[in-house]
């Protein structure tokens, strides 16, 4: 189990030692992380969940590492994506010369965002192995059982996070990197104050340990009363639920491609799964109803923010961005929904619906850099039939759509009817209409991007340059797999119960 | 009163100064400097903590506090790489002044 932080880890460590061999090293760092993440899928289907002592030591001295059917799907989901955008990393950063006329149109277009020239930037020194740690960093926050711990990872986290946004290094990324940074201390403190009134209370940081203290307890709402709301804020600015996403924007809308794709797919997931293990698990018996009604209905107001938003963008890349805003309010109303039945169908949509988005939302940035090194511009109205260019990519940009619209076959379908089932049962019928008029803002803003590819094409035009398939081919793995969730739901809805 | 809860009502207030500071000061300096402040404030609760049994006082909250000296250090180091770099990209802003875009 502890593999999975330490091959991340060392292979990180070793990008950083050759860094020539960097793209390399990293593509078999995250093949071989796949490979742990599916030999733990296994033996938690065969055995139920898993723990391991690092060294040995017990609790309280030292600290378990804990994987249960819920925390195996993250590693594979994390895993997954980072194969996918680190193979698409490799050509993404590999200068490939393309064959390009020259026409006299602008070929540079300073505004957009993924540097507009038409081979790839060079891959910048210390790239790799950031790269790598993030993953070390996120797979350790899906497999610790502590929490202080807990927060350790999620600074390292934000720490990774932040250096990837800056690294693309000019003003705008660099700007909001350090807004980043900024909001994401302030939420890690937030955290980190509620542990330490918890600790103050119950004098263990072990997750199981504090079950055991808040069940018994005499009076454990009012100890909790005010760690909690601590607790659920810091970590809802680090998930960037609405109103506290002013830094998500910025900040995935001005990295590279594929670190957008890892930020916006899983980055946010990491806040999102610990407090989805904290209210179903320690807190259960003492987080108030209130509190679930006042998380939905954020979650409801980010919805409705976050789509408005999105059909307001003039790029597209801001449009996913402001699309992953949206996205978050969706996990957020089954976490309000998991807060008033544990046992309900609101967890199970939860989780369903963050693996379909981390694989969708992933596959769109991935596939909007492929679009990008063709036409080298992301404005929405100047895209005109971009599939000539990249075909495989607009496919898939396609086909992860109906994720993220939330259509029949597709995972985000299944997440969504669950959190619906969830809402009915909970008489909430306004969470079932914030699903609704979400799915439906979603078709609008994403059909803003689909009808750029019957756009006829005027006759002067040039011929756009081909894509390179290395761009291609992960963008469109990613979003089949969202598409296959939906069609084999059973076998991850399986781990989850 | 005890020392204890002297120290993590102490510590408390200064995570509510810091958090002011942070939000409501401009200059990405001092907001630096307030997310330090904020963070001065989580390790005096944390000691408040570990020292309210009495007798030896509690070694775990001592490695968090270290742990947690260690991390602030990274992120305010890289924030203030970060405030550098904006500099060095555009020369005309003033590395004192707010953020603006």
């Amino acid at each position: 189990m502890i593999w999975s932080v330490v091959v991340p880890l060392a292979g990180g460590l070793a990008a950083l030692l050759a860094p020539r061999r960097a793209a390399r090293i990293a593509i078999l760092t995250s093949v071989a992380t796949l490979a742990v993440a599916l030999a733990l899928t296994r033996a938690v289907a065969l055995d139920g969940a898993l723990e391991h002592r690092p060294g040995g030591w017990p609790p309280p001295l030292g600290i378990r590492l804990v994987v249960d059917g819920v925390g195996v799907l993250f590693l594979l989901l994390v895993a997954l994506v980072f194969v996918a955008a680190t193979v698409y990393g490799a050509s993404f950063f590999d200068p490939v010369e393309t064959d390009r006329i020259d026409t006299g149109r602008e070929a540079y277009d300073a505004e957009a965002s993924d540097h507009a020239v038409r081979k790839g930037p060079r891959a910048p020194e210390g790239f790799w192995a950031l790269w790598l740690f993030a993953l070390a960093s996120l797979d350790g926050l899906f497999l610790t059982a502590d929490l202080f711990n807990m927060y350790v990872a999620i600074e390292l986290l934000t720490l990774a996070s932040v250096g990837l946004v800056a690294i693309t290094n000019d003003r705008a990324s660099v700007t909001a990197a350090l807004r980043y940074l900024l909001a994401g201390m302030v939420a890690s403190l937030f955290f980190l104050l509620g542990i330490s009134l918890l600790y103050a209370e119950y004098g263990v940081l072990d997750l199981e340990a504090l079950a055991t203290a808040i069940s018994a307890a005499t009076d454990p709402a009012s100890a909790t009363g005010v760690a909690l709301p601590l607790i659920l804020t810091g970590l809802a600015v680090k998930a960037a639920l609405f109103p506290f996403h002013f830094w998500l924007p910025p900040a995935h809308g001005s990295a590279f491609s594929p670190v957008s794709a890892v930020l916006s797919g899983l980055v946010v997931k990491g806040p999102f799964f610990v407090l989805l293990r904290l209210v179903t698990g320690p807190f259960a018996p003492v987080v108030p109803e209130a509190a679930g009604l006042a998380l939905g209905a954020l979650a409801v107001v980010g919805i409705l923010w976050g789509s408005v938003r999105a059909l307001q963008q003039p790029r597209l890349k801001l449009l996913i961005a402001y699309s992953t805003v949206a996205q978050i309010g969706y996990l957020f109303l089954a976490l309000g929904l998991a807060i008033s039945d544990p046992a309900g169908p609101a967890v199970r949509g939860g989780v369903v619906y963050a693996l379909a988005h981390g694989c969708a939302k992933a596959s769109m940035f991935l596939a909007l850099g492929a679009i990008v090194r063709s036409t080298g511009h992301d404005r929405i109205r100047r895209l005109i039939a971009p599939q000539r260019g990249a075909p495989i990519a607009v496919s898939a940009f396609a086909v992860a759509g109906l994720a993220i619209m939330g259509f029949p076959p597709s995972g985000g379908f299944v997440g969504k009817l669950l959190i619906g089932e969830a809402a009915t049962g909970a008489d909430q019928w306004w969470t079932l209409a914030g699903l609704i008029v979400g799915g439906l803002l979603a078709a609008l803003y994403l059909f803003r991007v689909f009808r750029r590819v019957f756009v006829a094409v005027p006759d002067d035009t040039a011929p756009l340059p081909r894509a390179p398939l290395g761009l291609e081919v992960p963008a469109l793995a990613l979003a089949v797999v969202s598409l296959l969730l939906g069609l084999a739901a059973a076998l991850p809805l399986g781990l989850v119960s | 009163m005890t020392l204890a809860t002297l120290y993590g009502t102490l510590g408390i207030v200064l995570f509510a100064l810091g958090l002011y500071g942070a939000i409501v000061r401009r200059r990405v300096l001092r907001k630096l400097v307030a997310v330090n402040v904020m963070i001065s404030g989580v390790f005096l609760t944390f000691i408040a903590a570990g020292s309210r049994s009495p007798g030896e006082p509690d070694p775990v909250a001592q490695a968090i506090v270290l742990t947690g000296i260690v991390v602030t250090l990274g992120g305010t180091a890289l924030g203030l790489a970060l405030v550098r770099r904006i500099h060095a990209l555009d020369l005309t802003s003033d590395p004192l002044e707010p953020l603006d875009g």
